[in-house]
């Protein structure tokens, strides 16, 4: 049989067809726009990925024999508000997972309901991003359009809901609306009523790999399917990739290396994170993750590049000399875009330390690289500190693909890193759901071991990876240095 | 209509310029020399080198002149001195200021005196750069080169008794050798026993731009020079500098934009000089008598922007021309706000107040919007905090700056100066002065040939204003605010 696996990113929607064995039959993507209303506000139109779908959906199975497709899942960007009316129409476009306008709402409840009792609630702290205060703004701004709401849900349930008619979502992506208690998976009835929405109004749950439901037939019948094709729940983004990069079981570690940065560690207990400085969510194998994440990573690299340097070939910039790892003396804070783990900080910015004339443009290169490396470090040492030890990691993202990069992040966070062979990102992960789903395989584990083939281990060297740790505590006062001069 | 020729002996190169009374360039002539460095932390400079720089340069620019010179006045870099013997043939090398022998010896000096006792008399604190310190080195490892030494010469005096002069300097070099009483503008006679060293071996005193002799027929005939024109002591050439860019008045000061962005203001000798030579800030006499100046410095000043030039800009068909294309597709691409980074200037550790040698460079503020032209603006702006923060410090000490003449290579960049207008919140001159060091020169040979009455005179007849940039009133605000914020990343850089 074959799985449909999409992927609704934040740019464009990736669609691939994966055999039982898991090879990669075909895949599409489509573009669709970024809405900016106002400045630092990001929405989309729902209507524009339902489009962007069909016809991706029709080119991927153009040439394939459809009718030993059996399932269909979807994974993708997380957070964002999507709400329907009692027609079950879209009220307002989406509010996307990287909109700014809800600081106010944020600080309310960080402030004023208390980083405590959220957590206690919830396992986690407010976040701009995440979906609850999108709702909390619109109560406020659009009093209207928020009384006329009848169900919530996050952007890839859009998808799935207008494949099936189910109104559902998955306790991976529900784990980032703030308003379920991870721990129980349950939606917090307490969250509800602080939002002024009712417990109904939310989606219903299952765990990623569930089927929710059948193909609508006349969907079926547009595209030559099956009318058995079953719709599974999927999975957040990031918990979809890290299924797709076999992140599975506890002390599992995958790190991307995207536009933003994350460390994601899978574990088979809900683990409590101190002040919540990452994130304790819901995996897509029924089990529990950590999840940090890093606001500008590889995107630090190719601002430095592009933006600066002025100039497209990466790879003469960082054909960098390996025996200066380990002894720049110039520091980089990636701060970007703020910070969001382990700092939750929307103003700080990035920054170089220790220039001197004597500093090259690939001490400056190599800064950019390192500093990120040490971000990310900083969301391991937190996961360590709540007794959470990988013994590996996979690298995925775009920044993987430099052997460089690798090495530095070997040494760094300490951990052997290899790549995966097939990296299709969280689309390949929500078809090894929708697999599993079906019956395919056992469980994601099985799904996994079968699948998601590891190759390229760097291990990292008692002396560099001595030098980095020397590093790594200088770095460590950065923040709170650059902190002390803006605020004043 | 006469023409002067001033002579201005650097570190790396001396420079020969022709003028006439109206400060209009008649000749130019350049050229280059290495120092010597035989061991590290040596750094000398071979006296016969400089002689024969100065012979070239003055030939090949006599030589382009189309009408003779009437008086040649020279200035040069301080503290270095050049030991001779009786008919001023030169025994050893001259250390140059960053040579790191006689930190010892400075030490001892300021054990023997102390601290406020060398500031006050002297005007410069105790340290290692001053020729005493070199002189008192050069007594204890070079004992017997040292007893044949008959004369000790700086070195715009040492050029000037070449050419024909008496052993004469002025005020300003002596001041550099931490041995001039500044307030009796005489040897500090206990400074110089404590050296070991009689004071006939030091040249005779006298104010800056006198007539110290007049080209003799040796030097005539090697030189191009007419025989028999005055020569005149032109001093520290941060004085014939600040002359050159027109200072005259307590509150004036000279910004010199060039490899170091130095802030040279006038002002009256005050009661104790203890807390500038705190700061690390000297006191020099002045061309005018009742005035001193200051050196307020960053060494990392046009420095760092050819640093971020030739690392990040290497497209833009960088030319070795300062502030030429590269610098100018840079600058016009900035925004016109100013950007809120913050970039602390300290390349090669810092310059005055602190002299904090451990001091690094730093860049905070950047955010994906970054574009290559702002952080350039960024570091326009952080030469200028710092500058500011030099003004200030100046200002705690009793020195206050109301105007600044801008000259070197920088001046040339409307948009830096503007920037430097908007930090300051002060008017910043442009001047119209291509050679402001040897102008300076230019103008006290024309006083001393009697041409100018007075320096007033000869300064409302040289020296053009280009252009005045008045601060812009709302972006003053903000980089007050800014300026703060620069202050605390300084203090925060030191505990990195």
């Amino acid at each position: 049989m074959k799985y449909i696996g999409i992927d609704l990113g934040t740019s464009s929607v990736k669609l691939l067809l994966l055999t039982a064995e898991g090879r990669v039959l075909s895949s599409v993507s489509r573009d669709y726009p970024i809405l900016y209303p106002k400045d630092g506000w990001t929405e989309q139109h729902p209507a524009d990925w339902i489009s962007a779908v069909r016809t991706g959906l029709r080119e991927l199975i153009a040439n394939e024999k459809k009718s030993d497709i059996a399932g269909i899942a979807t994974g993708g960007q997380m957070h964002g508000l999507v709400a329907l009316d009692n027609d079950e129409k879209v009220i307002r476009p989406a509010i996307l997972w990287n909109d700014g306008r809800t600081q106010k709402q944020t600080d309310w409840l960080n402030n004023e309901i208390g980083k405590k009792t959220l957590a206690e609630l919830t396992g986690n702290i407010a976040f701009a991003g995440f979906t609850l205060p999108k709702l909390l703004w619109m109560r406020e701004n659009e009093p209207r359009l928020f009384e006329k709401i009848s169900a919530v849900m996050l952007p890839k349930d859009y998808i799935t809901y207008c494949l099936c008619g189910e109104i559902v979502t998955d306790y991976s992506d529900a784990s980032g609306t703030l308003l379920l208690d991870v721990e129980d998976k349950s939606w917090s009835e307490q969250m509800c009523s602080l939002a002024g929405l009712d417990r109904n109004k939310l989606p219903r749950l299952y765990e990623s790999y569930e089927v929710v439901g059948t193909i609508k037939t006349d969907i079926a019948e547009e595209f030559g399917l099956p009318k058995q094709v079953k719709i599974i729940a999927g999975a957040g983004d990031n918990a979809a990739a890290a299924v797709g990069t076999g992140t599975v079981g506890n002390g599992s570690c995958n790190i991307s290396l995207g536009t933003s940065g994350t460390v994601f560690i899978s574990s088979d207990e809900y683990v409590k994170v101190d002040n919540n400085a990452i994130h304790s969510f819901a995996h897509a194998n029924g089990r529990f993750h950590l999840l940090g994440c890093m606001l500008s990573a590889a995107s630090c690299n190719k601002w430095w590049i592009e933006e600066i340097l002025n100039v497209q070939d990466y790879n003469r910039e960082l054909s960098l000399d390996r025996g200066k790892l380990g002894k720049n003396d110039v520091l980089f804070a990636p701060y970007l875009s703020g910070e969001r783990c382990p700092h939750n900080d929307t103003a700080v910015r990035g920054a170089f330390f220790g220039l001197s004339h004597t500093t090259s443009r690939a001490d400056m290169n190599l800064a950019i690289l390192e500093g990120v490396a040490f971000g990310l470090r900083d969301a391991l040492e937190i996961a360590r500190h709540a007794g959470i030890h990988p013994a590996i990691t996979t690298l995925c993202g775009g920044g993987a693909k430099s052997s460089l990069w690798r090495e530095i992040i070997a040494n760094v966070m300490n951990l052997p890193v290899q790549t995966v062979e097939t990296e299709e990102g969280p689309a390949y992960g929500a078809a090894l759901l929708a697999a599993v789903g079906c019956g395919e395989y056992e469980n994601v584990a099985a799904a996994c071991k079968t699948v998601v083939k590891k190759t390229d281990t760097i291990d990292p060297t008692e002396s560099l990876g001595g030098r980095y740790e020397e590093k790594y505590h200088l770095y460590g006062r950065l923040y709170p240095a650059i902190k002390d001069i803006h605020f004043l | 209509m006469p023409v002067f020729i001033g002579l201005d002996l650097g570190t790396t190169g001396v420079k020969s310029t022709l003028f006439d009374h109206e400060g209009k360039i008649d000749a130019y002539a350049y050229e280059e020399y290495d120092l010597e460095s035989s061991r590290e932390g040596f750094f000398e400079l071979n006296p016969c080198v400089l002689s024969r720089a100065v012979t070239s340069v003055l030939r090949r620019s006599l030589k382009e002149a189309p009408r003779p010179a009437e008086a040649v006045c020279v200035t040069s870099f301080g503290e270095t001195v050049f030991l001779t013997d009786a008919r001023g043939k030169p025994l050893c090398n001259g250390l140059i200021y960053i040579d790191r022998r006689g930190t010892a010896e400075a030490e001892e000096l300021e054990r023997v005196f102390g601290f406020d006792t060398i500031a006050d008399t002297t005007g410069v604190k105790p340290h290692a750069m001053y020729s005493l310190a070199k002189l008192l080195w050069l007594a204890k490892h070079e004992k017997k080169m040292v007893e044949r030494v008959r004369r000790i010469f700086f070195v715009a005096d040492f050029i000037a008794f070449q050419l024909g002069s008496d052993h004469i300097t002025d005020y300003s070099l002596a001041a550099r050798s931490m041995a001039l009483n500044i307030r009796k503008k005489c040897w500090w006679k206990e400074m110089l026993d404590a050296a070991g060293l009689k004071e006939t071996l030091f040249p005779a005193l006298a104010e800056t731009g006198t007539v110290t002799g007049r080209v003799n027929a040796a030097a005539a005939a090697e030189t191009g020079l007419k025989q028999g024109i005055p020569i005149v002591i032109g001093g520290h050439d941060q004085i014939s500098n600040a002359l050159g860019a027109g200072v005259l008045q307590k509150g004036n000061a000279a910004n010199g934009l060039g490899t170091v962005d130095c802030v040279t203001p006038a002002f009256q000798l005050p009661p104790s000089l203890v807390s500038l030579a705190k700061n690390n800030y000297c006191a020099v006499p002045y061309v005018s008598q009742d005035l001193c100046v200051t050196y307020a410095f960053n060494i990392t000043g046009g420095a760092v922007l050819k640093w971020y030039r030739d690392t990040f800009a290497k497209d833009l068909h960088a030319t070795p021309v300062p502030f030429g294309s590269a610098y100018k597709a840079l600058a016009e691409a900035m925004p016109d706000t100013p950007t809120g980074l913050l970039c602390l200037p300290h390349f090669a550790g810092s310059g005055t107040p602190d002299m904090d040698i451990h001091s690094k460079g730093v860049v905070v503020g950047l955010s994906l919007n970054t574009t290559r032209s702002e952080l350039y603006k960024g570091f326009l702006e952080g030469l200028a905090y710092e500058a500011m923060y030099n003004l200030e410090s100046l200002r705690g000490c009793g020195v206050e700056v109301d105007e600044l003449r801008t000259v070197g290579g920088g001046a040339r960049s409307w948009e830096w100066l503007q920037i430097r207008a908007d930090v300051f919140g002060k008017p910043v001159i442009q001047m119209g002065v291509e050679e402001a060091g040897t102008l300076g020169c230019a103008i006290m040979a024309g006083k001393a040939a009697g041409v100018y009455s007075s320096y007033d005179e000869g300064v409302n007849a040289a020296v053009k204003i280009a252009r005045v940039f008045e601060p812009n009133r709302k972006k003053h605000g903000f980089y007050k605010e800014q300026y703060e914020r620069f202050k605390r990343l300084y203090a925060i850089e030191k505990t990195l």
